[in-house]
């Protein structure tokens, strides 16, 4: 069955250098007889890009900085919509592009909780049937009651991906969100992920880390120059990869 | 993504939300009363010392002949204090929870209606000072009272309809702000809030009734401070008002949606 299929999908952004964004701005240009769409530069992206992800795969996604790839997670959660071609995703996405998102620091970490899985969709029965282990993954114990802000960054890492890998999606997104906490927990969170594949969610890596692909992906997509350049076994990808800087 | 205009209704309205609107509310509410030592009290303490003022001044100082004057004066300030808060603070939600736009698929709009909300339950909170005021008045209790709550209704859609129109807007011009801030000021002494709407001049009525929330404090005031129903005519503008403006940010909103994450 299919989780995730892209169809010629194109994408572009309007050039930020030539935008106006403030009204004075606006109001000269306009005297000026100067404010005019068709000026508006586009700056594309992606190009033309196709592939069809089965459900239960776990997909790596590599390619330089800037390349487009937490973009093409934006499109397939919805945050971002193509200009051209089509997607078609079958199953709720859990989008981990950014752990804890809307954390609020003066609440307790209990608090943040509902606060950002709610955010990520959750809804209340899901939080509470899961909140026990919740809270016991991110081994917090009592410091669960304190706010946030009092926390290290580590913990606020095992918090959010504590929440983040006990989403009921069957598709969950991960961009590159495993770069920080210690090297302990992100082994602690890899193999969460991995047991998540198990049990038949289709997973997608962006990562700049060979070694995460090699040993946990099934499928690498390598994206460069707009396109898809690679789309197969990770020994491959990672070698054209590795290739791209050299 | 295609709607039709009963799903898009539920949309603006965020039906489909409740559970991340509530938490959202309650953060609002927690904060405010968590980060200071009197908390929600805060929030009324602004409005009710500029309530004095205006007591001081216009009751004691320059005579204003309105019976009830205090009363007069708490019920346009409340609710005023509610529309400019909801309206600014509004205005700048989209902007301020860009992070969040950008990484997680959120109807932007739901900050605006969260903002809107959460001001609209500090509203709630100080209605007690309303109630006490007038309980303490010689105005009697009438059938007119019950009109209050469509006025509520309306004040609240159509701060909502303004903030989301000023949200967009703002996102592509980031010195909204200054010129929406100098606006309200100039809206605050253009409704009759200090002053009733028949002492104004008639040749300056245009105006009033130009002015899209005139009419709901006039009808607040007829409601609650002199025990009568609202001229019907006031009334019929303070309605199209709020639906003009309910209708332009449904359009605006219909049609700014989809790439309104991509262009903050």
């Amino acid at each position: 069955m299919v989780a995730i299929e892209f169809k010629n999908v194109s994408k572009s952004f309007i050039s930020w250098n030539n935008r106006v964004d403030n009204i004075k701005r606006a109001l000269v240009q306009l005297v000026q007889g100067r404010l005019k769409k068709g000026e508006q530069k586009r700056i594309s992206l992606l190009e033309n890009i196709s592939f069809t992800i089965n459900k239960g795969e776990f997909v790596g996604i590599l390619g330089r900085n800037g390349v487009g790839k937490s973009t093409l997670l934006k499109m397939i959660s919805q945050i971002y919509h193509p200009n051209e071609g089509q997607i078609t995703v079958n199953g709720q996405v859990a989008p981990l592009l950014a752990l804890g998102a809307g954390f609020s620091e003066d609440l307790s970490g209990y608090e943040n909780i509902f606060l950002n899985a709610s955010i990520l969709g959750f809804s209340r029965k899901e939080v509470l049937e899961k909140i026990n282990s919740i809270i016991e993954f991110s081994e917090l114990g009592e410091h669960i009651q304190a706010p946030i802000k009092n926390y290290s960054s580590g913990m606020l890492v095992r918090l959010a991906f504590s929440i983040a890998a006990h989403l009921n999606s069957s598709i969950l997104l991960f961009d590159e969100v495993l770069g920080v906490g210690d090297m302990g927990f992100q082994k602690k969170c890899l193999s969460k992920i991995d047991e998540l594949y198990k049990t038949g969610k289709t997973i997608l890596l962006v990562t700049h880390s060979p070694q995460q692909v090699l040993e946990h992906c099934k499928r690498v997509i390598l994206i460069d120059q707009k396109k898809v350049l690679y789309d197969g076994p990770p020994e491959e990808g990672v070698r054209l990869y590795m290739e791209l800087f050299q | 993504m295609e709607r039709g205009p009963v799903k898009f209704l539920k949309h603006f309205f965020l039906t489909d939300h409740n559970f991340v609107l509530s938490n959202m509310v309650v953060r609002n509410i927690k904060l405010k009363y968590r980060s200071s030592f009197i908390g929600l009290l805060w929030t009324l303490l602004v409005p009710l010392a500029n309530a004095i003022v205006y007591i001081l001044v216009f009751k004691y100082i320059m005579r204003v002949n309105i019976p009830n004057y205090s009363l007069f004066i708490l019920t346009g300030i409340l609710p005023w204090a509610f529309y400019a808060g909801s309206v600014l603070v509004g205005m700048e939600s989209i902007v301020a929870n860009q992070s969040l736009i950008t990484k997680v698929p959120i109807p932007p709009h739901l900050f605006v209606f969260a903002e809107t909300v959460t001001a609209f339950v500090n509203f709630m909170f100080s209605l007690p000072i309303i109630i006490i005021m007038f309980l303490i008045s010689d105005v009697p209790i009438t059938w007119s009272l019950t009109a209050v709550p469509v006025y509520f209704v309306l004040l609240f859609l159509q701060a909502y309809s303004v903030a989301i129109i000023l949200g967009i807007l703002y996102v592509y011009f980031r010195d909204l702000r200054h010129i929406v801030s100098t606006l309200v000021q100039i809206l605050f002494y253009g409704t009759p809030i200090l002053y009733t709407q028949e002492m104004v001049p008639q040749s300056v009525k245009p105006f009033v009734q130009a002015n899209p929330i005139a009419a709901l404090f006039n009808g607040l005031h007829d409601s609650i401070v002199f025990a009568r129903f609202q001229d019907p005519w006031i009334f019929l503008n303070g309605v199209v008002w709020t639906s003009v403006l309910f209708g332009c940010a449904l359009l605006l909103l219909k049609k700014q949606e989809t790439f309104l994450s991509e262009r903050l």
